[in-house]
């Protein structure tokens, strides 16, 4: 009797026990799914075919490489994310997974993800993702989020360099394309997450991380979504100028870009108690936008490789920016 | 409750032990088919095995294949005959 009482006793601790779904939902899977997409496109764009298998392989090992950062940021975020609506169902904050494990799982895939990165693609590849891990990890996780408003901004880097990674891993080398496109999302971030914040400000405020928001109010986060679109359009436009641009990307890339302003234009022209009358309408749009602004930007580039294989070419297109580092 | 093979706990950790299997052996046949596609490239699969090696020694088109070969056996210029092996 006391057997099975004992028995009891011990089972019920394993009650919790993460499924091995929850260890993948460790590694950020929707996080991980933007990083395959653009460094699939660095990659593919690239001048330099890749052998299908070690091209396939490089994009896995750089999305394990974001999986694995991704777990280091749960593991060392756990105590903040349990006070946010948004990431307390996370398995650190809802106990199912202990926060060591999650640790030691992340620097473990680190070092699998850019060891293998070595092999299958090259050297200067594996150094940009070793870098991207420590940048995530260290100088965003540890060091900006819980000290400066700018930590998106600077911490966005990391998101940034997937695609430059896959050209990397295709070329060898960095080249004026592999910058722009890391520009254009390292532009992008401060937008997409500072309307993001705009109406999720509460959580932040509660946890205690100094998003522009919770510093310096909505009113001058509105501002600075206004200013880094402006610089992004830059960006944006100054890709369609180079060897991967084209005119197809040049007319998805204005279209976009009209767009993104006159969102980022009518958030700057809107008072708080409109914004709160409807429930942040006009910035939750705003913000679903900024990922469909991401997303094709880089389906327009991949439409320009497909034409040039396929020969398709409109006429002689002016490449103004060009040329590898 | 006492512990039999049918319990939630078991038959869970017994699915993720059979996923974790199967991520292993993904990764096993990734290596393999990484390995046909460097091969497939040119790569040089060579380890250290304690002898002169050609491939190490610098691309000189002005050498004889006469001397190229006798550098590869050691008779000429290099760390073996520097030693006198």
């Amino acid at each position: 009797m006391n057997g099975m009482t004992d028995s009891k006793t011990t089972i019920d601790r394993f009650e919790d026990e993460a499924s091995f779904g929850e260890y993948v939902s460790l590694l950020k899977p929707r996080v991980m799914s933007l990083v395959i997409f653009t460094a699939a496109v660095g990659l593919l764009v690239a001048p330099v075919p890749l052998d299908p298998v070690l091209a396939f392989a490089s994009i896995l090992f750089i999305a394990l490489g974001a999986g694995a950062s991704g777990a280091l940021n749960m593991w060392w975020d756990a105590d903040i994310d349990c006070h946010m609506r948004r990431t307390a169902r996370r398995p650190i904050p809802s106990g199912r997974i202990a926060p060591e494990t999650a640790r030691d799982l992340g620097i473990a895939l680190s070092l699998i993800s850019v060891g293998m990165l070595a092999l299958a693609a090259n050297h200067l590849a594996a150094g940009l993702l070793a870098f991207t891990i420590f940048f995530y990890v260290v100088v965003y996780t540890i060091w900006l989020k819980r000290w400066t408003p700018q930590n998106i901004v600077i911490g966005g880097a990391s998101g940034a360099l997937p695609p430059m990674i896959g050209w990397a891993a295709a070329t060898g080398q960095i080249s004026v394309e592999s910058v722009l496109m890391f520009l254009l999302i390292f532009m992008w971030t401060p937008p997409h997450f500072w309307a993001l914040s705009l109406f999720m400000n509460d959580d932040y405020s509660r946890a205690g991380v100094p998003m522009l928001t919770v510093t310096h109010g909505r009113r001058t986060t509105r501002r600075h979504i206004f200013a880094y679109t402006l610089v992004l359009v830059l960006v944006s436009l100054a890709l369609a100028f180079t060897s991967i641009g084209g005119p197809v990307y040049l007319a998805a890339a204005v279209a976009l870009d009209v767009l993104f302003v006159a969102g980022a234009w009518k958030l700057l022209g809107r008072s708080e108690a409109a914004a709160e009358a409807d429930g942040y309408a006009a910035e939750k749009r705003f913000f679903r936008l900024s990922l469909l602004y991401l997303f094709l930007h880089f389906v327009a580039l991949l439409v320009e490789k497909g034409l040039k294989l396929a020969g398709l070419e409109i006429g002689e297109w002016p490449v103004l920016l060009s040329g590898a580092f | 409750m006492p512990i039999s093979n049918e319990h939630e706990v078991l038959k869970r950790r017994f699915r993720r032990n059979l996923a974790l299997g199967g991520v292993l052996l993904l990764f096993v046949v990734l290596v393999f088919f990484m390995t046909m596609a460097k091969i497939r490239q040119g790569s040089l699969m060579e380890a250290f095995d304690h002898t002169y090696r050609a491939s190490l020694g610098p691309l000189d088109g002005s050498r004889s294949s006469t001397e190229n070969d006798s550098r590869m056996k050691g008779e000429g210029e290099g760390p073996a005959a520097e030693t006198g092996r």
